[in-house]
């Protein structure tokens, strides 16, 4: 399986010490697809950090992250969600466009963060969480 | 610690235009969290709080919210979870809880907390 890359369309991917970055190519797709500096109009996205990918989850086979479909990001330019969604503006503007621009990739299957939680496409506001991270999976 | 979140002086705060709530204070508290040395001990001590009832002096709406809540704010901000369902991932986690959540569901949510811990579950923020 490909590795996440460290650098996305000129965005630096950072990555937490415990992340196992090879997943499915479709993730990487995703990623391509999503990230950019100018996500969000008004705001430069410099850095986004990456939490888990195939790696703490695996404990459990029914997650995406088991199956090397599935990403968390937690950070925004060094700043926690957690901290900085929905006070920082650029952080914010940047989640939403993020989690917005996803829905857009053709092989979405989950768009679960502060902002949205899309499954398919369709909402999901049953699902609970996901105010502190966004978890994208990709379809098989 | 424990201290240091009680006389912390935040405010939890409803976000109309994305129906959040947010603690005013979470850069201060991130400050607490990481001069604790000893990060599994942190978590240790945050969940074994998490149904503390006491007062704290950070508030919402005017009213002072118990300690619980501050630890709660504190884990989000050091660790998170991601719970799967075998058959629907739609059944809601009872970890997950916010500033009025009763002590009853405080005490549930600990006890699942204690569960993830214990089985390294969770993930680093």
């Amino acid at each position: 399986m490909p590795q996440i890359p460290r650098n996305i369309n000129g965005v630096k991917i950072s990555f937490a010490s415990t992340v196992g970055n090879n997943v499915h190519q479709r993730v990487i797709d995703a990623l391509n697809f999503t990230i950019s500096p100018n996500v969000a109009p008004g705001y430069r996205l410099e850095e986004v950090y990456i939490s888990s990918a195939f790696d703490g989850h695996t404990g459990n086979p029914s997650s995406n992250h088991h199956k090397k479909r599935a990403v968390d990001l937690s950070r925004i330019n060094k700043t926690k969600m957690i901290i900085g969604y929905p006070r920082n503006p650029l952080v914010k503007k940047i989640v939403q466009n993020l989690q917005l621009k996803f829905e857009s990739f053709n092989h979405k299957r989950e768009n679960f963060g502060p902002y949205l939680k899309k499954k398919s496409g369709i909402s999901r506001p049953d699902i609970g969480g996901h105010k502190d991270h966004i978890h994208w999976s990709v379809n098989g | 610690m424990i201290k240091s979140l009680k006389t912390l002086e935040g405010e939890f705060v409803e976000d109309d235009s994305t129906k959040t709530i947010y603690f005013s204070k979470s850069e201060e508290l991130e400050k607490i969290l990481s001069e604790y040395p000893d990060k599994n001990e942190l978590i240790s001590k945050l969940i074994e709080n998490m149904d503390n009832m006491e007062k704290s002096n950070s508030k919402f709406k005017n009213e002072n919210v118990g300690i619980g809540n501050l630890c709660y704010q504190a884990i989000q901000q050091t660790i998170y979870y991601e719970h799967y369902e075998e058959t629907d991932d739609s059944i809601k986690w009872i970890g997950n809880i916010n500033v009025i959540s009763d002590s009853l569901n405080l005490s549930k949510a600990k006890k699942e907390w204690k569960h993830v811990f214990e089985n390294n579950l969770y993930i680093n923020q």
